[in-house]
């Protein structure tokens, strides 16, 4: 089974990459976004339950204090948050066969968690486009400032 | 074993096709000599051997442009051309100096993977610098991180490997105005590279605990495509660790990291021209927690004495490393047995490949069970990959089928010399802008500012220019002070603001003996004359360590080159005239080189509308130096210290603009490049130290980008404490007294000079100590903070010390 995790701030803890992307969003001249949401994205391969997926994010990839996370399986692509807030989530994804040394650390960690059906991860970023932004500057931005293409490849999930 | 035979009856320009195809970077006159080998052996070489042997010769590990053989010539300003002849350029220039000096404390010099000096009768200094632009270019934080990680295992491959004690880092970027956020041709858009690059060394440094301690950013339009990345390290050892050795019967082993397809083709990739269509494969991202455990076990295993011989694991990966350390014995790898990250490599994949953080060691059958248990102990891969043969022979197997077997000597040594042709037309002298004459665009800001002198705006935008301004934002990413050794640290002043000239280390709390730390580079003079921009960058090195009071008679530097497409005869002439002048000037300055590299090919291709085009960088020379400190108590920073002391300048100024920061902020190109006499500098610099070592000296800055002018404004915002100067008092060349002009006076760059602050008590003794020398008092220090100026024309220009810090402080845009 392969599950996302995804990991922001809590409410009431500033995001400060998503403000200044907020503003190098306007300096490239594209139409206003309401705000821009970022945080990290795991994807774990294994055969494991989703509880156990669960004590993986809440003991290691999320910290208690001041994120919250969010499960689901690869295949269901859901964007994480509310579903009708009119946003539109960018995910960046290192290409494979491309060194993932946040990766290995979190294999090394879900064993010493006593998961020992872990079998691989990978790790990325994500970005939520508050807005209704369109698919295309979405992608158009993420490419010029958010991403190597040459190294991560892109998921727009509406 | 795949066998192409049909390789053996290609024509030469065949050949040339298939290695353009197979992105072997080799040329037709050396797959001619691989095809006649090959002929020898009765069959086609497979794709193995073909891949190292393309490796092994590549640009990068072979330097085949400065092994050459060099017709050159040059065309003076009458039109006369001189010829003369190099057999190779490397050992007539740089290791002939080196050789000619024949210093005793030069333990290892271009024969291991750093250089090697004495530091005292028990430890020994190595240091190297390395280039990673070509990766850095493609992915700035995984490149410069790499880079990083790569010099600090040649440090730990030097001799049975050094303890890495600091990092240096000097960046050339392209500008990081507006149009820095655009994509450059290249790819990325500058800013992006920018903080990759400066993200990629922070990350790598700190966490394996190493000081990040010297270094330099450039920015110019010329690197915008090509950025530039250097990284290095300085490493300290037993002196009895120098000697390395592998003997027919010792086990070849492999430590750290696991191998993936990272960085395949890298050391060829590196050695052609960026072009567009590159594979994610080539790129190589580090993990220096990986590095940090393996660097602390093999320690722990030299100290043991568990293994003989050592190399990284860099560019050409196995192939490389197991290839040199076998050049004498002769090896044989066993490829099923080396640990991958993941299944699926094919064998000539996990022999080429470039993942990070690994060490080959030559280890005594007897030691292998103990060197195991060592790495295993600390959860560190040590894996037997194979045996040191004495048949000078390399052969390499997978699960009994062999894909590599060959001649060591072909290896080495078959790679054919280049004999190339070079050419330097001297460009024709421009005299440097009136000060009416302004070229620059008019705009609204300028007008606004029409109340102030423009002498006095001068200063404010030459202080602003990011090659000139604050790098703190920089510096700060980096710990300086990781290990507790760093004396004199990159920023200095009160509130350590001011920009150091060099880093001072102690080494150990039980002596005040030390070793300092200093670069220069200026690759905006090669545009006038390599030969002068080498000189200058030499100087400025020098004369950093001389600044804080480093020993004269240790110096030893690094060379590191970089420039375009050799094969063109202007660029190899620009290329030669660097080599020319290092050897001119450490011939007298006597400072050996002691390590090197050099970093070609570094021009971006692409087609527009069918037409082939290529941009590359200017021929960019980085010296690196390194000396010893007698006593760290005593060295200097660059800081005004107290009102009342006295400013000197020492050295001549002369009227030389040519590729100055002022020229740059007029933006006219005309000018005389900055030139150097060695023999008069020198005096200087050792009449300098003297008094140095003597406390007579309370500030010392060398005057370099900016000149009088920016030097005196970094020493008054470090001490937070303004001067009053008069600048008719300053030594001038005849020329420039007689034309009068206070900017001339102010931000010429000649070479050789240096501000310093003397205390009235240590006056006497100073002016004695530097007596005969060009010396001239022309200011004092003064409470409050103001900067005043007494111009050659007898008016008066002033700045507060708050706005030179304000220009100088946000000269650098850091938004992402």
């Amino acid at each position: 089974m392969i599950y996302r995790v995804f990991v922001r701030h809590k409410k009431g803890f500033a995001d400060h990459r998503g403000a200044a992307l907020k503003n190098e969003w306007k300096a490239a001249g594209l139409p206003a976004v309401k705000h821009i949401q970022t945080g990290h994205a795991y994807e774990v391969c294994g055969d494991l339950s989703e509880a156990d997926v669960r004590t993986l994010s809440g003991q290691l990839l999320a910290d208690p204090v001041t994120q919250d996370y969010f499960v689901c399986e690869k295949d269901q692509k859901k964007s994480i948050g509310n579903d009708r807030d009119h946003s539109l989530q960018a995910q960046v994804w290192l290409k494979s066969g491309v060194s993932d040394p946040v990766a290995d650390t979190v294999r090394l960690a879900a064993h010493d968690l006593d998961l020992p059906e872990f079998d691989q991860a990978r790790s990325g970023s994500f970005f939520k486009f508050f807005g209704a932004p369109a698919p295309k500057e979405v992608k158009a931005f993420c490419e010029n400032y958010l991403m190597n293409t040459l190294i991560q490849k892109l998921e727009i999930v509406g | 074993m795949q066998k192409s035979d049909e390789f053996l009856s290609l024509s030469k320009d065949s050949l040339y096709a298939l290695s353009r195809e197979r992105g072997l970077s080799l040329s037709a006159e050396e797959m001619l000599a691989i095809q006649s080998y090959f002929a020898e052996q009765g069959r086609g070489p497979s794709d193995a051997e073909l891949e190292t042997i393309a490796q092994t010769w590549s640009e990068h590990c072979k330097h085949k442009t400065f092994r050459a053989a060099i017709e050159h010539t040059e065309r003076d300003e009458l039109g006369l051309e001189r010829k003369r002849h190099y057999k190779d350029l490397l050992k007539d220039t740089i290791v002939k100096v080196t050789q000619e000096l024949q210093k005793p404390w030069c333990l290892s010099v271009f024969k291991d993977n750093a250089g090697i000096v004495s530091y005292d009768n028990k430890e020994a200094l190595a240091f190297k610098v390395e280039t990673h632009n070509h990766p850095s270019a493609l992915e700035p934080y995984g490149g410069a991180g790499t880079g990083l990680g790569g010099v600090i295992r040649d440090v730990l491959g030097a001799g049975l490997g050094a303890r890495p004690i600091a990092n240096t880092d000097v960046f050339c970027f392209g500008p990081l105005d507006e149009a820095g956020r655009n994509k450059s041709m290249g790819g990325l858009s500058t800013r992006r590279i920018f903080h990759g690059v400066v993200s990629g060394v922070r990350d790598y440094g700190n966490r394996m605990g190493i000081p990040t301690v010297n270094g330099a950013v450039y920015f110019d339009d010329d690197f915008k495509d090509n950025p530039l990345v250097f990284c290095g390290t300085l490493g300290l050892m037993p002196v009895h660790t120098i000697e390395k050795a592998v003997c027919p019967g010792d086990r070849i082993v492999m430590t750290g990291g696991r191998v993936g397809r990272d960085g395949i083709h890298g050391a060829t990739f590196s050695s052609d021209s960026l072009t567009t269509g590159i594979e994610s494969s080539v790129v190589q991202i580090g993990n220096p927690i990986v590095q940090k455990k393996m660097m602390d076990v093999l320690l722990a295993a030299r100290d043991k004495k568990l293994y003989r011989g050592i190399t990284d694991c860099g560019a050409g990966g196995l192939s490389s490393a197991v290839g040199e350390m076998g050049e004498k014995t002769g090896a044989d790898v066993s490829l099923e047995k080396v640990p991958l990250k993941y299944k699926g490599l094919s064998p000539w994949e996990i022999w080429l490949s470039e993942s990070q953080e690994r060490m080959v060691l030559a280890v005594p059958p007897g030691n292998l069970e103990e060197l195991q248990a060592l790495f295993s102990s600390e959860d560190v891969d040590c894996t037997d990959i194979g045996i040191f043969t004495d048949n000078q022979r390399l052969r390499v197997s997978y699960d009994q089928e062999v894909i590599v077997d060959m001649c060591m000597g072909f290896l080495h040594d078959g790679v054919p010399k280049q004999h190339l042709k070079s050419f330097w037309s001297c460009p024709p002298e421009v005299p440097f802008i009136s000060e009416t004459q302004d070229p620059r665009p008019k705009t609204q800001d300028r007008k606004r500012k029409k109340s102030r002198y423009e002498l006095e705006r001068a200063l404010l935008g030459i202080l602003a220019q990011p090659t000139v301004a604050s790098k703190e934002w920089i510096i700060r990413q980096y710990d300086h002070e990781v290990q507790g050794r760093t004396v004199l640290k990159p920023l200095v002043g009160t509130q350590s603001q001011g920009p150091g000239d060099a880093a001072v280390l102690q080494l150990h709390p039980s002596s005040l003996q030390g070793t300092a730390l200093a670069c220069g580079v200026n690759p905006h003079f090669s545009r006038w004359d390599p030969y002068w921009m080498a000189a200058s960058v030499l100087d400025e090195a020098v004369r950093n360590l001389v600044a804080v009071g480093a020993r004269l008679d240790r110096i030893a530097v690094l060379d590191n080159f970089c420039g375009g497409d050799p094969q063109d005869p202007r660029i190899l002439g620009g290329l030669v005239r660097c080599a020319q002048a290092c050897y001119d000037v450490a011939s007298v300055y006597g400072t050996p080189f002691i390590s090197g590299k050099d970093s070609l090919y570094n021009q971006f291709e692409w087609e527009a509308n069918g037409i082939k085009e290529k941009r590359s960088i200017p021929t960019t020379l980085l010296i690196s130096a390194v000396s010893q400190v007698g006593d760290v108590s005593k060295v200097v920073s660059m800081d005004f210290k107290r009102a009342g002391n006295w400013i000197y300048v020492l050295g001549e100024t002369r009227d030389e603009l040519g590729g100055s920061r002022y020229g740059i902020w007029r933006n006219t190109a005309g000018g005389s490049v900055p030139r150097l006499n060695p023999q008069d500098t020198w005096g200087l610099y050792e009449k300098l130290a003297e008094a140095i070592s003597q406390g007579l000296v309370s500030a010392c800055h060398d005057c370099s980008e900016g000149g009088l002018g920016a030097a005196l404004a970094e020493m008054s915002l470090a001490g937070e404490l303004g001067f009053y100067l008069d600048v008719r008092k300053a030594l001038l060349s005849a020329d420039l007294r007689n034309e009068a002009r206070t900017d001339k006076v102010l931000f010429s760059e000649s070479n050789g000079r240096f501000v310093v602050e003397v205390s009235p008590r240590a006056k006497r003794g100073f002016l004695s100590c530097l007596k005969g020398m060009p010396v001239s008092c022309i200011g004092q220090v003064r409470e409050g903070k103001r900067l005043q100026i007494t111009g050659m024309e007898g008016k008066t220009y002033a700045w507060s010390v708050s706005e030179v810090e304000k220009a100088w402080r946000n000269g650098i845009d850091v938004r992402n």
